[in-house]
């Protein structure tokens, strides 16, 4: 019985694996991209639907520019808030199709705020949603007097192993 | 009765590890306390941080300043016989610009970042225009007195306008270098 509780029958342990995310930031004389690979997650499907939380190093962002990367680090704090958290619920079938979207919950620069996070099937999977800096209390850095575009697309690609 | 408490202390039991399953937490994604938590050390890396950014900020807005101030220098030369706009123009900018580079030589930057990207050239270009900075106006106040005391000048003390010439092309790259992306 003990057993029973501890391993729910048909339950699923699953972990992010192949994990990659690109943000975009557009200035009006640049478009930038940064990326991480220091993502970890997972998720449990459990009663055919999967709970998600997936968190990623807001420190491990690499664009073609060191000074870049140091002036994001100072802008999205990261020693006080060291990590971006997705998290989320779906229904274990929307697994298998082609497109699905996914209410999530992005908890970024200390803020959460709720999200539409559009995920296709490709490569396994790969996900877009796009962050609003202001949501999110980030001061929106700025470059000869212009700030860059308040909307940042994360682009994800992704995969999960039991 | 008995089977009756047996099944609801089992039911209490159930509850909060059911929850504890459906509730993914940190701690399930292997990361550990330093990972999620704040020590004191990484609020000085905060600090310093936010100290270069300040610097930088600085710098940046005092750099495309100096290179207004050099642009109108450059552009008064011709007349530097007839007025003191060119002299005095070349003296703010002298001050403007090592204003910039104090801004930028003294903005702490943290242990183990390896330059990488545009920063590096920016830095480079740096070997160029500041040592030009430096003879630009002495070479000009030379060519000046010289002229002003009918006495001839050496062919490097001509070379003032050529030098503070190469100084604003390399400025100018610098500044560019952390604006555009080429």
């Amino acid at each position: 019985m003990f057993l029973l509780i501890m391993h729910p029958a048909g339950a699923k342990d699953l972990s992010l694996s192949h994990a990659k995310a690109e943000y975009t930031v557009t200035h009006i004389f640049k478009t930038v991209k940064g990326v991480s690979i220091d993502l970890k997650g997972k998720m449990v499907c459990e009663n055919k639907k999967c709970e998600f939380l997936v968190a990623i190093g807001s420190k491990s962002f690499v664009s073609s520019d060191s000074n870049r990367d140091l002036n994001l680090q100072t802008i999205l704090e990261v020693t006080k808030y060291p990590l971006i958290m997705v998290k989320g619920t779906l229904s274990e079938a929307d697994l298998s199709k082609d497109q699905f979207d996914v209410p999530s919950k992005v908890s970024f620069h200390g803020i959460e705020k709720e999200y539409t996070l559009k995920i296709k099937r490709s490569e396994p999977f790969s996900g877009q949603l796009t962050l609003l800096l202001e949501d999110h209390n980030v001061e929106r850095p700025s470059l000869l007097m212009a700030k860059i575009d308040n909307e940042v697309p994360v682009h994800f690609n992704f995969d999960w192993k039991e | 009765m008995l089977w009756l408490t047996h099944f609801f202390f089992v039911l209490l039991c159930l509850i909060p590890l059911t929850n504890a399953y459906a509730d993914i937490e940190l701690k399930d994604l292997g990361l550990t306390k330093s990972e999620t938590t704040l020590t004191p050390k990484q609020v000085e890396e905060q600090k310093i941080l936010e100290t270069r950014h300040s610097k930088l900020k600085t710098h940046e807005v005092l750099g495309l300043t100096t290179l207004g101030f050099m642009t109108a220098t450059l552009l008064t030369g011709g007349s530097a016989l007839d007025s003191n706009m060119h002299m005095y123009l070349g003296m703010a900018t002298g001050a403007l610009y090592y204003t910039t580079a104090y801004y930028s030589l003294t903005a702490p930057k943290p242990p183990g970042i390896k330059d990488r990207g545009n920063i590096v050239w920016h830095k480079r270009l740096a070997w160029i225009h500041f040592p030009a900075m430096v003879l630009a106006p002495i070479l000009g106040y030379i060519y000046k007195k010289n002229e002003d005391d009918g006495k001839k000048s050496s062919s490097l003390v001509k070379q003032h306008s050529a030098i503070a010439g190469v100084g604003f092309g390399a400025f100018a790259l610098s500044a560019a270098l952390m604006t555009i992306d080429f």
